[in-house]
């Protein structure tokens, strides 16, 4: 069984590690993007 | 003014239409306020699109017929009425308050989007232009077009209401309307599970979607999908604690049957509800009830088409059944079937069948179009922590509304999978919801750790971010005062023909039109010939000039518009300019259009396109292609 503290560390890992990936997908658009509200 | 009032008045038939409904089933009096109002709603949208076909099928497609419809199932709102003052609902918690908030600033956006001129390609190619067609012609016009004319049309009866009786500006509040009625019915279904804190939650997470911001605003029928499939499992799920009353069962029908006649995939969909249907005892009366009922409000867009074609399907089940003639051959089919294919980028196997919520949460290949239409993070986000919480809360699964919705999910997502049709993301807009809903009980049963919170803020963040981009054009044409031609020409691919074809052409002329983006704005009468999903106009590589030119002139076209691109792959192009070296067409305009990149990002550039065009000239001594 995980301790808490390791399972809130895996968590913080999780949820970095998707949010990087997902964002890393609009990399492309980013400049177009700040182009646009910029 | 008028189009305000004519999309409230929409909006009242639906909720009198379904008021009136749940009055006829007996299950008025065991729902309260929010739940009356919400399936009366969801329930009343679908009744009011039903009703109009029939009404235009006996020539009503004219304001006063609608009018009178709209106001007779308006007064249903009586049923709407409550017995006595319910119990006052606790003031709004601070949490409540800022999500409260985010809902409002959502929906102040998305109704920017729909203040101004549409610009959505599918709308423009026949969720907006069939109605406009329809409308003209004062009764329905069968398209032989499959996918996107010989198509369940329940949604866009809403849609044709709107704009006969308070024209385009009514139609595209309407799509507001609809849209947040539809998240406004999804959370209310939610509510008794997530509480009042968490539906909240899941209605902004779910109103800043991507797939949804996408699809909320314009004709797309998804959203309102999602709604039908939210309503049927809620009421199915209702349903398995009545072995005697058959009230629950039915509605959950009308419901599924509103999906099916939504569009083809709602079939599989709906299909997926029989799961929960079919469970628990006194499973047959409630599988009869429900799928009589389904049937009946399903059927009639599938009974029109097997009228016109001969396949309830078009063109889904050519050589399975009898074809009228003249409509579809085996050249088109293996076309259209070699088009579908093009849409799927990986196979149907069970290892994509697991992996391709992740992958196209990522990106994924582009056929899955899961990058700007997508479903957002927040599945994958909250995945780790809504298994602890499932694992946590096994012993209170069986049994539960979350569990049947999530099933169904599952169900229906292998449905869609392992019967390929497409593979763009998107589409499963319509069960988004009931992973949603289960996803944040059983994160809520994992006792919200800490990075599970952060992740719906970043999601939020995100999301809303993404909802102000999207309405940041509109906006700034609201602001500028920018004309409405200016907008359009800046926004709709090839609107410049459409401009032209206004502009030259009479309404005893017709054009043939080979770009789909233009469809809803041509005033005047055309024929609209898709590539590879109508057969009328051959444009197969082995087209011949004089069956093209026999084609056209029996479909009473006297100017071609096509690409003047100077390649040999453009059949359209080639067979017109054929026409023209034989002395049958003349060339009467040379126009450039622009095709934006983007709506939303519109840095991304736009390119421009040239076309011709030419003027069918059958009389002329020298055309040499007289039958």
């Amino acid at each position: 069984m995980k301790s808490p503290r390791l399972s809130e560390l895996l968590g913080w890992g999780w949820v970095a590690v998707i949010l990087v990936l997902y964002l890393a997908q609009f990399r492309p658009l980013l400049a177009p993007i700040l182009a646009v509200v910029g | 003014m008028t189009a305000a009032l004519a999309t409230l008045l929409l909006a009242a038939a639906c909720l009198g239409g379904g008021a009136a409904a749940l009055r006829v089933l007996g299950l008025s009096a065991d729902l309260d306020r929010a739940e009356r109002w919400a399936s009366a709603f969801a329930l009343g949208y679908g009744l009011v699109g039903w009703a109009i076909f029939p009404l235009g099928l006996a020539g009503g497609f004219h304001a006063v017929p609608i009018l009178v419809l709209l106001a007779a199932f308006s007064a249903g709102m009586v049923f709407l009425r409550d017995a006595g003052p319910g119990p006052a609902a606790p003031p709004l918690s601070p949490g409540e308050r800022v999500l409260a908030a985010g809902l409002a600033v959502a929906a102040a956006l998305g109704l920017a989007v729909v203040l101004v001129p549409p610009a959505d390609a599918d709308s423009l190619a026949y969720h907006f232009a069939l109605p406009k067609l329809f409308l003209a012609a004062g009764h329905p016009v069968f398209q032989a077009r499959g996918l996107d004319g010989a198509v369940p049309l329940l949604n866009q009866m809403t849609y044709l209401a709107a704009l006969g009786l308070g024209g385009e500006r009514a139609m595209t509040l309407w799509t507001w309307l609809s849209a947040w009625g539809a998240v406004a019915a999804i959370g209310v279904a939610a509510r008794p599970a997530l509480g009042r804190q968490g539906a909240l939650l899941l209605c902004l997470l779910l109103a800043t979607t991507p797939a949804w911001l996408y699809g909320a605003y314009s004709g797309q029928i998804e959203v309102r999908m999602a709604m039908f499939m939210a309503a049927a499992v809620w009421l199915a799920v209702r349903a398995l604690g009545e072995s005697r009353r058959l009230g629950w069962a039915a509605a959950a029908g009308l419901a599924a049957g509103f999906c099916i006649a939504s569009k083809y995939t709602g079939l599989i969909f709906t299909a997926s509800i029989g799961l929960v249907v079919l469970s628990r005892r006194g499973w047959l009366r409630r599988a009869l009830a429900f799928g009589a009922v389904a049937a009946l409000a399903g059927c009639p867009w599938y009974l029109w088409n097997w009228a016109n074609t001969g396949d309830p399907l078009y063109p889904m089940l050519w050589g399975k059944v009898p074809y009228k003639p003249g409509l579809w051959d085996d050249v088109t089919h293996a076309r259209f079937l070699s088009g579908m294919a093009a849409e799927l980028a990986v196979p149907a196997s069970l290892r994509w069948w697991l992996s391709y919520p992740v992958v196209a949460t990522l990106g994924g290949p582009a056929e899955f179009q899961s990058t700007r239409t997508g479903l957002g993070p927040l599945g994958l986000l909250l995945a780790p922590f809504a298994l602890a919480g499932a694992w946590r809360a096994r012993a209170r699964l069986a049994g539960s509304p979350l569990a049947a919705a999530a099933m169904v999910a599952l169900v229906a997502y292998s449905l869609w999978f392992f019967i390929p049709s497409s593979q763009r993301l998107r589409h499963l807009l319509p069960l988004y919801p009931l992973v949603l809903a289960p996803l944040l009980a059983a994160v809520a049963a994992d006792g919200w750790r800490r990075p599970a919170r952060v992740a719906v803020a970043a999601t939020l963040a995100l999301q809303m971010a993404a909802a102000g981009l999207f309405a940041w054009q509109p906006l700034r044409h609201l602001a500028s005062g920018e004309s409405r031609e200016a907008w359009l020409r800046r926004n709709v691919a090839d609107y410049q023909v459409a401009e032209w074809a206004n502009a030259h052409l009479g309404p005893g002329e017709r054009l043939f039109n080979t770009t789909r983006t233009i469809n809803y704005y041509l005033d005047v009468p055309y024929f609209y010939a898709h590539n590879w999903l109508q057969s009328q106009v051959d444009l197969d590589l082995g087209a011949t000039e004089p069956r093209f030119f026999a084609q056209l002139q029996a479909l009473g076209i006297t100017h071609a518009a096509v690409p003047d691109t100077g390649s040999t792959d453009d059949m359209a192009e080639r067979l017109t300019l054929a026409l023209v070296a034989h002395g049958c067409a003349a060339a009467e305009a040379q126009l450039e259009s622009r095709v934006p990149r983007s709506r939303t990002i519109q840095t991304m550039g736009a390119d421009t396109q040239r076309w011709v065009v030419a003027r069918l000239t059958a009389q002329s001594p020298r055309c040499d292609l007289k039958p």
